[in-house]
């Protein structure tokens, strides 16, 4: 693969070009009801040829890899109609010659494990799923993806990322006649099949939250003080600032370029929000992004003040901002797009004892069903919560969904916790219609006041 | 394509394979901008097999090794699920849904450069300091699908998505609008303009604020938040759900659910439509079904393996993709209410509100117990309404609620739908909507 690249690179005259050619080879399981409901082998093969051309980007993507000439043809001739339009010259910051050859690091190979193994896996993650009686639907997902991806551009660089994704996830659905509730979790990373292995709490906690849940009550609702757990910590992190915080947001609009000014106070001393993808074997962790830069750790607030933020190579060449690794594509069928890898607010000094002290009348939220922001507002559902009494975990509480303004809400945190955890799955990311990417999300526990809580 | 059929039926003898194959044009602007124009071809294939009366599947992007992928889905076959279906023959005549344009498929970059363009300029006519993001895409699409029955079918499809957005950022205030359509043939300068002129008046209503107080709430919801709403509402009624028994309607059909004026059907033949189609991805003809008539629970949809496991037939609802085994859903969602007393403009229908809300577009919806019925959703662009008139937008707000509920007080629809999504919905007034608000 890396030959064709090197061969169809020196044949586009462009300022700027890059090759990316993919094979996915993909193995699930899905176990409803203790039945194998689908079980499949799956090869992918895509690639892309990006250019950017007299100040003009031209891409191309396609499922042939074999022969690339009708498509050097066509992305030449994208970018010509582009010139004709457009008298925007973009520029992108450049970057070292990489050549590098990179490779997932894992225990146990998964292909080297039988589908009749992973069968059995799911089998016995099922028998304990059964033993709740109002859980009356169970699922469970097993994914293993070997992941071949070169790269090459024209500053010389060569990569090679030999990438092994292993995953499960679990669902059980409770009901009670009208009354339908859910228990979930998910666990994966770029990892070998080790990750699977050894969740049997996590899977009887999933059965158990389903349960349980059909004699919760629902939130009151209103402004109220939250505690959340590591795993909406994470969400939290990615929602309400991570999107903020990709320069593709920014980089074209005055307005946001004030409000997101370097060096602003954003929150207290305490608060660090990180995104990392060169952390090993998380969801969202990659060697080179999809623009040949390495992966890097990059503070996004540090001690409560705006540090720094997510860049391709446009957006840091139009800022004057340090390049940090987070162009990404879910694959060689899309341009990558500002993304990020795998980001977690930093462990600070509080006990979750000490946050429940300090709360009158509030919640403690747990576990996550999922988020969005658009920018200014950020919402995410708790998977469970509780309420907090003078200091006390009381009843448990079902529907209940977090909303409000990102920068209110990061001047509310008061409370960081000392349990800083990290959380990846076979979920993930969407964004500009590319979804999933798998990201890992994590924090400690925090204490935010005044938040908005959907509720009946 | 024999070459390719007889390569598999070397390995299996019970089998169907689902062909795909796209070229995409995607014309992208941001900030106001060209951002790229981009081409996209591919193609992929998944291959079903029956093997000892188990299912087995794989799936590839290069039909050159379709026999590799036939040696796969034997491999997964050991352990499939039970088949309970047999492959269709086939039957149906494919008929003229009017999804492929001839004139769409040969629309040049320099077309769509000039839509984009128009929208970009009108668009900042509004304030010169909004950044407008249009994203065009033309798809050619071609499905077919072969069954060792001897059946073989053929469809190609044109598609053209446009969506348009703003976005205003102030003093950490922000606002977005977008709006969007998808059709299958050139769009007109009509449908073009309705996009500027729906932006308008939610740019224009948007510039003053208003506020509302938590309590129930008379709330208008626009097609497009109405098409969000009810794409949440759907999903109980997937026939995988009846199968496992966890949909909400299980115990309810035949029951009357919502007002007895109002129909809510799946109709795959709707001329013009995307998601029309004249075979579904087992190859049957699919049928119009109504999930609720006359405001009784009455269908779902379903597929062959579902149905046969349910011991019904199927109603050709199976949807498929090269990358996946065919599970049951849905095509275009027609939202119809048939008391003419319950209709009106939709100008007529605010300014009859004394006081409410116009919900237009959420941030997180679904992102709750759907399947139970539960919503939670921020509003994401909103509007107070007061004594009939729009007074401002509203922010922290949320909607709660059962939305199961929603449904029974229906007081007003728009005497007009509008299209969203595969959604034919008009805007709808209901009663005793919880709304949340940070106070």
């Amino acid at each position: 693969m890396i030959d064709i690249i090197k061969r169809n690179l020196s044949r586009l005259a462009a300022s700027y070009s890059e090759i990316h050619l993919e094979k996915r080879l993909i193995t699930s399981l899905v176990l409803s009801n203790g039945m194998i409901e689908d079980i499949s082998k799956k090869e992918v093969l895509s690639g892309n040829i990006r250019i950017l051309h007299k100040g003009q980007w031209g891409f191309v993507s396609f499922s042939n890899i074999s022969d690339l000439d009708g498509y050097i043809e066509q992305v030449l001739k994208n970018v010509d109609a582009a010139l004709v339009y457009s008298k925007l010259k973009r520029r992108i910051k450049p970057y070292k010659k990489i050549e590098r050859d990179f490779r997932t690091d894992y225990r146990i190979d998964p292909r080297s494990v039988s589908l009749d193994q992973k069968y059995n896996l799911l089998v016995s993650y099922d028998s304990l799923l059964k033993k709740f009686k109002k859980v009356i639907n169970r699922k469970l997902t097993y994914i293993d993806k070997k992941e071949e991806l070169f790269y090459g551009n024209s500053e010389g660089s060569l990569i090679s990322q030999d990438k092994t994704f292993t995953g499960m996830a679990v669902v059980g659905v409770a009901r009670d006649g009208n009354n339908i509730q859910i228990g979930k979790d998910s666990w994966g990373g770029y990892e070998g099949y080790e990750i699977v292995k050894g969740h049997e709490e996590a899977v009887e906690e999933a059965g158990r939250t389903a349960q349980d849940l059909l004699k919760a009550e629902m939130a009151g609702g209103g402004r109220m003080d939250v505690i959340i757990d590591p795993k909406l910590s994470g969400v939290f992190a990615h929602e309400a600032f991570g999107h903020l915080s990709e320069a593709d947001f920014i980089f074209e609009n005055p307005q946001m370029m004030d409000i997101m000014q370097i060096g602003k106070s954003f929150g207290i001393e305490e608060l660090s929000i990180v995104d990392d993808g060169s952390m090993k074997k998380e969801a969202g962790s990659v060697f080179a992004d999809d623009e040949g830069v390495l992966a890097d750790k990059t503070y996004l607030i540090k001690k409560g003040t705006l540090f720094s933020r997510l860049h391709s190579r446009e957006t840091a060449q139009k800022m004057d901002e340090p390049l940090t690794g987070n162009a990404r594509a879910i694959n060689a069928s899309f341009q990558p797009i500002i993304r990020m890898t795998n980001t977690y607010i930093e462990a600070g000094t509080h006990s979750l004892e000490e946050m429940l002290s300090s709360v009158d009348n509030g919640i403690y939220a747990v576990d996550y069903v999922g988020g969005q922001t658009n920018l200014e507002m950020f919402t995410f559902s708790a998977g469970r919560a509780y309420k907090v009494e003078k200091g006390k975990v009381k009843g448990l509480l079902k529907n209940v969904v977090l909303t409000g303004n990102v920068f209110e809400t990061l001047k509310n945190i008061r409370m960081i916790g000392n349990d800083l955890k990290l959380f990846g799955g076979l979920g993930g990311c969407g964004k500009g219609g590319q979804s999933p990417l798998p990201v890992s999300t994590g924090g400690p526990h925090m204490k935010i006041e005044n938040v908005l809580v959907g509720g009946v | 394509m024999e070459e390719l059929l007889s390569g598999i039926k070397k390995s299996v003898k019970d089998f169907d394979l689902f062909i795909c194959t796209s070229e995409s044009l995607p014309v992208v602007f941001e900030n106001n901008e060209l951002k790229s124009i981009e081409g996209s071809f591919h193609e992929g294939a998944g291959l079903r097999i029956k093997n000892k009366d188990k299912i087995g599947f794989s799936s590839i992007s290069d039909l050159s090794s379709l026999e590799d992928t036939a040696k796969n889905a034997l491999d997964t076959s050991g352990l499939g699920e039970k088949a309970f279906f047999d492959f269709p023959e086939q039957k149906s005549a494919e008929k003229d849904l009017g999804i492929f344009s001839e004139d769409l498929a040969e629309t040049s970059p320099e077309a769509m450069l000039a839509w984009g363009d128009h929208y970009i300029r009108n668009l900042l006519k509004l304030n010169n300091k909004l950044k407008v993001n249009v994203h065009l895409e033309k798809d050619v699409l071609r499905k077919r699908l072969f069954n060792s029955a001897g059946l073989g079918l053929d469809e190609k499809k044109t598609i053209i998505d446009c969506s348009v957005s703003i976005f205003l950022a102030q003093e950490k205030n922000f606002l977005e609008i977008w709006d969007y359509f998808s059709i299958c043939d050139v769009p007109s300068g009509e449908k073009i303009q309705a996009i500027l002129d729906n932006i308008h008046f939610l740019y224009t209503h948007a510039q003053k604020s208003a506020s509302v107080s938590s309590g129930p709430h008379k709330v208008y919801f626009t097609p497009k938040a109405f098409s969000t709403l009810m794409n949440l509402f759907i999903q109980s009624f997937n026939g995988k759900l009846f199968e496992k028994k966890i949909s909400y309607f299980c115990d309810k059909i035949d029951q009357s659910f919502i007002d007895k004026d109002i129909d809510i059907i799946d109709n795959p033949g709707l001329y013009g439509y995307p998601k029309s189609s004249s075979f579904d991805g087992d190859g049957l003809a699919p049928q119009t079904i109504a999930l609720i008539k006359s405001g009784v629970v009455k269908a779902f949809p379903l597929d062959l393996q579902t149905a046969g496991k349910m011991g019904l037939h199927s109603n050709g609802h199976s949807l498929r993709s090269t990358t996946a085994l065919p599970v049951p859903g849905f095509t275009n969602i027609e939202f119809n209410v048939k008391d003419e007393t319950l209709l009106d403009k939709r100008k007529a229908i605010i300014s009859d509100m004394d006081e409410g809300l116009i919900v237009d577009q959420f941030l997180g919806a679904g992102q709750s117990n759907i399947i139970g019925g539960e919503f939670s959703s921020n509003v994401e662009l909103g509007y107070v309404v007061k004594n009939g008139k729009i007074a401002g937008r509203v922010k922290n707000c949320m909607i709660t609620g059962n939305m199961f509920d929603f449904f029974s007080d229906l007081i007003k629809a728009d005497d007009v739908k509008s299209d969203y999504s595969g959604f034919s919905v008009p805007g709808v007034l209901f009663d005793k909507i919880s709304v949340k608000v940070k106070e």
